[in-house]
């Protein structure tokens, strides 16, 4: 069940009147929060329920048992386990037919050629999401960040509520838990905001991202040894647009109905091409699972601690595995070693660079550091390897563009210019909305949803982010 | 939301630059609502009186996109599995169509797609023909 679609819309009508109507017995609220949950997810594929419940009770069992225990070890013992089993879960459905195919292509180098088992195993949609929710989760239990949940229930809504479940915000037990200990309250501007925040995620998703995929960046990508520079070029910055206004739209919608349902969800993008550096880009870009890798790998792994190497070392592991969690794919680990190489490489020129030298100008790092998360898109978008070094080659094959319309490139151009609107414009809409009567909330927000349902284009391809 | 948060939520923000304050108090005149500086979830007749206002703004909504959707719930219609129920949906969303289309209210509609579509020969290059994607 997409969000951009009509099905979705019954749906949410439905969970909402009946939600509210519960807002007197949180329990049952919950319980049917649950349920609702199941069957948004379910849609893809039921048979996954059973590995979401199955996952929330180890998760509650384990955090349990730690807050139970008493000696120290036996704690460290339970939180190895709780992530173990969380790893297992994700490592079986998602990289088992990588890792067994690597291993046929080791095997078969040293000339111990073997058949290996290989299993046509189906991905469940969302499993990289609620696994690093519930890894949080006994984590934090252990670190004392967040007290144990109070019942079965409560973990079950954490890593199973639809508005989270197949793509983030990966909201961590720490925001979630305390609200689901009584039922929330709406205020205006949280329901303005949220509104303003569906039509706006709908409009990125179904019009910018939707038109620019269709158009530009599927055929060129498809085969780039077809197309010139220039429509290399044009799909490259068409990427760029397309997967920030694919995925911020998701969660804006993600944020948005999760607050019209009373719940408050951690903003997940901040404008991220107007980052100067790579890292301030990591700390605008899918900041809920930056902020997951540097609490959860980077910080354990010793984080700024210790000597320069050290540090080097934990910054490009984190980025490694951060690059394999999207995806079984060495496209993937060589984007995560991209970023990773730059991190350093920004880390070490501000340890070592001469104090003499000029400071880099900010619009100088704005642009550098855009062209090199464009260049890792090349990496991220291609189906192969080969295909990305197809991509890399044709930059110096020059002709016109035969994709690229002037349509497309204004709407490229729309697509990131999204990113110099005034930094809070929402919530300052958001401010004025909530005074307006519910009748001109609902026409402006009805008649700005049939502005878009206007102008995109037919039928609605998934979010990018559901195949991670 | 907990005050232990470790990243702000964007739902948890009130933002009014200096420059919407005559906006904002021309709507606050015109809306009747006018929170004290107190926090308006402290009381639970304000928070009721938020629910129904969040209600009705969706229910309208809702409404709206029902009667000047026809041609979306017509498409969604057709993706339905055959059954007795979704032939009787599509049979509405045909006849509520037609009726829209005859009443003259599926023209604006019609207006915003022909000035998209001229937005994409712009420059009098036709977008390449591409299928559409997947549902």
């Amino acid at each position: 069940m997409l969000f951009p679609t009509m099905t979705f819309a019954i749906f949410f009508l439905f969970v909402f009147v009946t939600a509210w109507s519960l807002d007197r017995e949180n329990g049952r609220r919950k319980a049917f929060l649950v349920l609702a949950s199941w069957v948004f997810y379910g849609w893809w594929d039921w048979r996954f329920i059973g590995l979401l419940i199955a996952s929330a009770t180890l998760n509650f069992l384990v955090a349990e048992l730690i807050d139970r225990s008493e000696t120290r070890r036996r704690r460290l013992w339970l939180v190895g386990l709780g992530v173990a089993i969380n790893l297992t879960i994700l490592g079986f459905f998602k990289y088992y037919g990588f890792f067994v195919e690597q291993l046929g292509d080791v095997l078969k180098i040293f000339g111990w050629q073997r058949d290996l088992p290989l299993l046509q195993v189906v991905l469940p949609v969302g499993i990289s999401f609620f696994t690093f929710q519930g890894i949080s989760y006994v984590v934090d239990v252990h670190r004392g960040h967040c007290e144990k949940a109070r019942s079965l229930l409560d973990v079950m809504l954490l890593m199973s509520f639809f508005p989270h479940l197949v793509a983030g915000p990966i909201v961590r037990a720490s925001d979630l838990l305390p609200q689901f200990a009584q039922t929330p309250r709406l205020t205006r501007a949280m329901v303005s905001h949220a509104m303003i925040l569906i039509v706006w995620g709908l409009f990125k998703k179904t019009v910018i991202a939707s038109e620019l995929s269709v158009g530009l960046v599927d055929p060129v990508f498809f085969d780039p040894t077809a197309h010139s520079a220039l429509d290399l070029l044009a799909a490259t910055y068409g990427y760029a647009a397309q997967i920030y206004c694919d995925f911020s739209a998701y969660s804006d919608i993600a944020i948005g109905v999760a607050g019209l349902l009373g719940y408050r969800f951690p903003r997940n993008f901040d404008q991220p091409y107007r980052a100067a550096s790579l890292q301030d880009f990591w700390r605008r870009w899918h900041i809920s699972l930056s902020s997951w890798l540097r609490d959860y790998l980077y910080i354990p792994l010793g984080g700024g601690r210790g000597s320069e190497w050290k540090i080097c070392r934990n910054l490009m592991i984190t980025m490694l595995l951060g690059g394999l969690w999207h995806g079984a794919a060495w496209t993937f680990v060589a984007w995560g070693a991209l970023h990773g190489g730059v991190l350093v490489f920004e880390r070490l020129w501000k340890k070592f660079k001469p104090a003499a030298w000029p400071r880099l100008p900010t619009i100088l790092g704005i642009l550098i550091t855009f062209h090199i998360v464009c260049l890792s898109w090349i990496l991220f978008r291609a189906e192969s390897f080969s295909l990305a070094l197809d991509y890399l080659a044709g930059f110096g094959r020059w002709g016109p563009a035969s994709v690229a319309t002037p349509f497309l490139v204004s709407l490229t151009v729309i697509g990131l210019g999204i990113h110099f609107l005034p930094s809070r414009a929402g919530e300052a809409v958001a401010g004025m909305a909530k005074y307006l009567p519910s009748p001109a909330l609902g026409a402006a927000a009805a008649l700005t949803m049939l502005v878009i349902e206007a102008v995109r284009p037919e039928g609605i391809a998934p979010f990018i982010y559901f195949q991670f | 939301m907990s005050e232990e948060s470790h990243l702000e939520s964007p739902l948890g923000e009130e933002f009014e630059p200096d420059s919407f304050a005559r906006m904002v108090a021309w709507l606050r005149r015109v809306s009747g609502y006018d929170p004290g500086a107190e926090d308006e979830e402290e009381d639970e007749l304000a928070a009721a009186r938020t629910q129904r206002w969040a209600g009705r703004s969706i229910l309208f909504a809702a409404v709206i996109l029902a009667l000047l959707n026809a041609p979306s719930i017509r498409s969604w219609a057709s993706t339905l599995d055959p059954s007795q129920p979704s032939e009787i949906i599509r049979k509405l969303a045909d006849v509520w169509t037609d009726s829209m289309d005859q009443a003259g209210l599926e023209e604006p509609r019609r207006a915003i797609r022909r000035a998209y579509d001229n937005w994409k020969a712009w420059g009098g290059v036709e977008p390449a023909q591409t299928p559409p994607a997947a549902p």
